[in-house]
């Protein structure tokens, strides 16, 4: 889990410079919950703070503006999981999914539904495949 | 989730809601500077990086695109001068370009497809006397206009975005429209039905300069029209615009400053 836990924070990390100049698709949103959901701690979460300052001063958009959704988002899922005991990963996926695609909405990514159907259908499948072959 | 967890949660989105709501206060302003300034160098690389990889063209068609457009620039040049020479003549007014000063800037990313931006981020702001609604150009042709300004960098809203809106006419003629960005192409808008629209008209801007001396100059291209949209029982007729320039090339822009 300590190596997921750094592989994720890894991709958050380049995330932040590829999202405005190589590919223009919310990964930070994407990396930031599924950080949140599996490791919810302090550190993970300044993080994930200093990720949305960084990355909304290098899109020259206000900045605060990704904390405030990612913490929104954040606090959401919390109130949810409290509510209805979430555990399960599809219906996380499915979270994170709607979420990625306001935030494009709201910040002028462009919102290409078949790209995303594609690259959530790749994590669905990564994580359907997981959970069998995980004892 | 455990309580003390939910309140660091909460206390993290105060933070995110005052420097959301504070952006321009010094010690966070200095801060955003310091960022993009440690950023600014590998966004840069990697941004050239990737404008040398899009470039599939071969060198013949590049060339006859480059032609093309420079042929466009010297007939709106021509326009204008004639249309200099009838106001000389009439002594009625005088259709001068205004000497501007150019900036150039570097194209440090996008947001958006990558075929087709929404927005351009550029790595000059606040510290080189950029401000929201100079027009940014690439030659004689209309890229789009600056819409918010940091420290460093600014973010430029490009002609086919839903947020860009200006006066336009098509050279030549004394047909005026509206052209307003919608995500995928360019739209002649508002334009008089009893006007005759032609394929391939270039469409230039009508000019569109704020009380502070900066905006959209007029003469400049937005591009040539592609398909045209008339109903008969309708009082304004559409048009859709091609841009004359390949936004995913531009590596460098240049703005207006005044």
């Amino acid at each position: 889990m300590t190596n997921l836990k750094f592989l994720l924070l890894f991709f958050l990390a380049i995330s932040i410079i590829a999202e405005t100049t190589i590919f223009s698709f919310p990964f930070v949103v994407i990396f930031s919950l599924f950080l949140f959901v599996l490791f919810p701690q302090f550190s993970i979460m300044a993080f994930i703070f200093i990720s949305g300052i960084i990355l909304d001063s290098l899109k020259s958009e206000t900045v605060g503006a990704t904390s405030l959704f990612l913490f929104l988002v954040f606090v959401i899922l919390s109130i949810y999981q409290r509510v209805f005991n979430l555990k399960d990963l599809y219906v996380l996926l499915f979270f994170v999914l709607i979420s990625s695609i306001i935030y494009a909405n709201l910040f002028n990514y462009g919102i290409n539904i078949f790209i995303y159907m594609a690259f959530f259908g790749i994590i669905f499948f990564i994580v359907k495949y997981i959970g069998k072959n995980t004892p | 989730m455990k309580k003390p967890q939910f309140i660091t949660l909460i206390i993290f989105l105060f933070l995110s809601a005052i420097i959301f709501l504070n952006n321009s206060f010094p010690p966070f302003s200095f801060l955003i500077g310091i960022s993009q300034n440690i950023f600014s160098f590998p966004k840069n690389i990697i941004y050239k990086s990737k404008t040398n990889t899009s470039q599939e063209q071969s060198v013949i068609i590049k060339k006859l695109v480059a032609d093309n457009r420079k042929l466009t620039e010297k007939l709106i040049e021509f326009e204008r001068l004639k249309k200099d020479n009838e106001a000389l003549r009439s002594q009625f007014e005088i259709s001068e370009i205004i000497p501007s000063r150019l900036l150039p800037v570097k194209i440090v990313g996008f947001l958006g497809s990558g075929s087709l931006p929404q927005v351009l981020v550029i790595d000059s702001g606040k510290k080189d006397g950029i401000k929201k609604g100079m027009a940014v150009i690439s030659g004689k042709n209309i890229v789009g206009k600056i819409d918010k300004v940091l420290e460093n960098f600014s973010q430029v809203i490009l002609s086919n975005n839903k947020k860009f809106s200006t006066l336009a006419n098509v050279s030549g003629s004394n047909i005026t429209g509206v052209i307003k960005g919608e995500g995928d192409f360019i739209l002649l808008d508002k334009v008089i039905i009893s006007d005759n629209l032609s394929k391939e008209d270039v469409v230039v801007t009508k000019g569109d300069i704020s009380s502070e001396g900066f905006g959209i100059p007029q003469d400049l291209i937005i591009g040539k029209i592609k398909s045209i949209n008339k109903v008969s029982t309708s009082s304004f007729q559409t048009a859709e615009i091609e841009s004359m320039i390949s936004i995913p090339d531009l590596k460098t822009v240049f703005i207006l400053i005044n």
